[in-house]
């Protein structure tokens, strides 16, 4: 006990740190309380329309600079990214497929008892369960 | 000269402890890099961006009816397999469950029209199609995390005779007026949905974790100082920073997608009210006749209990249960505690409807 009152003092920091998540949670909920009323909710509005706006001239502005110098834009890699995308999806679709005809092929040309054999799907549940589940609040009692 | 000693002891000892903590959390720099999603599977189907997961049986035996994961379009999959030990798919791969799973991966610019449509009329349909391929069996247990568990149920209410065989949702929103900081984002055009789509096409995963990290503006720093705290501990430090990776590895949403999510969801409620219509057919969730388990978070300030609540009372299955686990909108599918929570529950009530 007094050595943990030592270590207390040891780490003012830890005070402040206790603190902070003891009361993170009232904090939290009265920011979002603030955040959830009219005038901030519009004000967030006018800031964000801003931003958009904001947004879409620099990316024009800086588009054009970046023309001008022959460089990519933001446009321009994202765009490299869609179609490499593109491809990973086709290949994932090709590789998906491959792997069904594998299956089936080894299915159709191997002898039966060579043939992976597949679980029964035959399965019950166990009378009692392994695991006892922590105790529940049941939506009558909320 | 015998507290000069104490002292120095003292000292010596708070300097240890603080090089300890410090030089073992170094190797955790790279944290980054842990592995994900590693509970042995392959991909049986893959179209666009979404890819079929098929999870290899350890068991000699399973149960009949295959379960299939539908996951969020804004979460990446493998919050359901973050570790080997801390993975919902391996517990119930391990259970005897022949478990699938729909990870829609990363959206592109050309993937920004869809719309939830799309993913509850013609991916999820298209999917359990492969499913039934693969495995010989039609019917299917459809587990939805999320918004998952949204799409899951737009799915079995809109198919008449689709191939559900059981229905579970975890921590899956239906009331925005539970959710009062997004209802007023949407209801007071905050976000003008319309223009930031056409804009962007679709919506930055870093706005996204923005938006989540505005319901609890201060959680990041505290688990900074509790990481702080807990620096000397291996365990501890890799959990977090695995939560912490999934957490801001957010996949951006589909255009299409985000304009209903504001819109139709948000603003008007219209899921709660009965006034949603997919592809053209209004939603009644009373049509879904199939078994129906949904289980909530106690703590879950993402979708608190005012918005998930009623889910189940809107659903026509006459056997239906909730239950509210303790835990937080993450910790309840992921948490170290979930090997005794969720995942036994959810295994306990599938085992006795999948024969």
């Amino acid at each position: 006990m007094s050595q943990d009152r030592d270590n207390y003092f040891m780490e003012p920091m830890r005070m402040w740190r206790e603190w902070v998540q003891k009361s993170e949670k009232q904090w939290s909920e009265a920011l979002t309380g603030i955040m959830a009323d009219e005038k901030s909710s519009k004000m967030f509005g006018h800031y964000f329309q801003e931003w958009l706006h904001a947004q879409n001239m620099f990316t024009e502005m800086v588009g054009q600079q970046l023309a001008a110098l022959n460089l990519p834009s933001r446009a321009d890699v994202l765009g490299v990214e869609d179609r490499l995308g593109g491809v990973e999806n086709a290949l994932s679709s090709l590789t998906a497929e491959i792997n069904q005809l594998k299956k089936q092929l080894a299915a159709t040309n191997q002898a039966p008892s060579a043939a992976p054999t597949k679980p029964r799907r035959t399965r019950k549940p166990a009378v009692k369960a392994a695991i006892k589940p922590d105790p529940i609040i049941k939506a009558d009692d909320k | 000269m015998s507290s000069q000693i104490d002292a120095d002891d003292k000292i010596q000892k708070a300097v240890e402890k603080v090089l300890s903590r410090n030089i073992d959390g170094l190797k955790h720099l790279d944290g980054l890099a842990l592995d994900h999603g590693v509970t042995p599977k392959d991909t049986i189907y893959s179209r666009g961006s979404m890819k079929l997961y098929h999870y290899q049986p350890v068991c000699d035996e399973i149960y009949r009816v295959p379960v299939v994961l539908v996951m969020s379009l804004i979460n990446r999959y493998y919050i359901v397999d973050l570790a080997p030990g801390q993975s919902f798919v391996e517990y119930l791969v391990a259970q005897g469950f022949d478990v699938y799973l729909i990870d829609w991966g990363l959206p592109r610019k050309e993937h920004s029209h869809y719309r939830f449509d799309d993913y509850v009329n013609n991916f999820i349909p298209d999917c359990l199609d492969k499913v039934a391929e693969d495995c010989g069996e039609d019917e299917v247990s459809l587990i939805g995390y999320c918004l998952g568990g949204i799409m899951a149920s737009l799915y079995t209410a809109l198919t008449p005779d689709n191939k559900v065989a059981n229905l579970v949702a975890i921590a899956s929103p239906i009331n925005t007026e539970g959710m009062p900081l997004y209802k007023s984002w949407a209801d007071n055009n905050t976000f003008d949905i319309d223009k930031i789509v056409d804009q962007l096409g679709n919506i930055p995963g870093g706005m996204i974790d923005s938006m989540i990290q505005a319901l609890r503006p201060l959680q990041k720093t505290a688990g900074r100082m509790q990481m702080l705290d807990n620096a000397s501990d291996d365990k501890f430090l890799e959990a977090h920073y695995r939560f912490e990776r999934w957490a801001s590895d957010q996949v951006p949403i589909v255009g299409g997608a985000a304009r209903q999510l504001f819109q139709d969801f948000l603003r008007d409620n219209k899921l709660m009210k009965g006034e949603l219509e997919i592809g053209g057919e209004a939603v009644d969730l009373k049509k879904i006749l199939a078994p129906f388990l949904h289980i909530t978070a106690v703590h879950d300030h993402i979708v608190p209990t005012a918005a998930s609540q009623e889910l189940a009372d809107l659903i026509g299955s006459e056997d239906k249960t909730e239950i509210a686990l303790k835990g937080g909108h993450v910790s309840l599918i992921a948490g170290g505690n979930a090997v005794f929570r969720l995942w036994p529950q959810v295994a306990n009530w599938l085992a006795e409807r999948s024969l």
